[in-house]
């Protein structure tokens, strides 16, 4: 168990900060629209009944969109796009998709790698772009999520200050679909962009996401 | 347990969890609550 803890404390580390950071939006947010429905004389809602509302569901959705938006072009921009002198890019002698050699699939792969790196056809094909595939897939649900739950969301407003009510189609070319999607798009591009080249002249000994505290800021492609 | 095994626990938790929320959030849309 021990083993397993230190294996993957990464990925258990953060999931976890995830499910107590997603109670507490839950209790915030539950908060927050009371606040507003007693300004506007309405009636305050139970935490349960927020939690299975589209009001908290647009909020989750509308974050996690973005996120996978935000690695999914991560994944696939530095492919073809370079920073030299960046941990976060690879060398601008290595543009593209790289052979297979460099790759090591096909008559290149090792004993040690996954299968379908190895058979060829359409199964290598697709493992080579499955985590690019998935993180487009989970942007695309999140997004059809805030869509779907944001209209919801919307018309429980609309019906409370006696206005009309939208459809789906109508939503998703509204200002409140736009203002919730690119106020969070706008910042994980500026993050995306702010890491590529604060990481070419700045240091964080022992992270891989840095270079070595003493390499040179034109060297790219070296983790500390 | 080996280390592939371990991380695929956690990768198929994380599967889970992420496809069941979403899922959770679509039908609560769906729903109109």
């Amino acid at each position: 168990m021990r083993k397993f803890l230190r294996d993957n404390g990464l990925s258990l580390g953060f999931g976890l900060l995830f499910l107590l950071t997603l109670v507490g939006q839950a209790f915030a947010g539950n908060a927050d629209l009371n606040h507003r429905r007693l300004a506007d004389g309405g009636d305050p809602v139970g935490l349960w009944d927020f939690v299975v509302s589209s009001d908290f569901a647009v909020d989750v959705a509308e974050n996690w969109q973005s996120e996978y938006l935000q690695f999914f072009l991560y994944v696939l921009a530095t492919v073809w796009l370079v920073q030299r002198g960046s941990p976060e890019s690879k060398p601008a002698g290595r543009i593209g998709t790289e052979s297979d050699q460099d790759q090591k699939v096909g008559a290149h792969s090792t004993e040690n790698s996954p299968r379908w790196a190895r058979v060829g056809g359409w199964r290598t094909g697709l493992f080579s772009t499955s985590l690019g595939l998935v993180m487009a897939g989970l942007f695309a649900l999140s997004w059809l999520a805030q869509s779907i739950a944001g209209v919801s969301a919307y018309n429980n407003e609309q019906l409370i200050d006696f206005q009309d009510t939208v459809t789906w189609g109508q939503y998703v070319l509204s200002a409140d679909f736009w203002n919730r999607s690119l106020q969070n798009w706008q910042s994980e591009f500026l993050a995306i962009g702010s890491m590529a080249i604060f990481s070419v002249f700045l240091r964080q000994r022992g992270s891989p996401e840095s270079k070595p505290v003493g390499a040179s800021h034109t060297v790219t492609d070296e983790s500390g | 347990m080996s280390t592939e095994r371990g991380a695929k626990i956690v990768f198929t938790a994380y599967a889970v969890m992420v496809s069941g929320l979403l899922v959770y959030f679509i039908v609560l849309g769906l729903l109109g609550v």
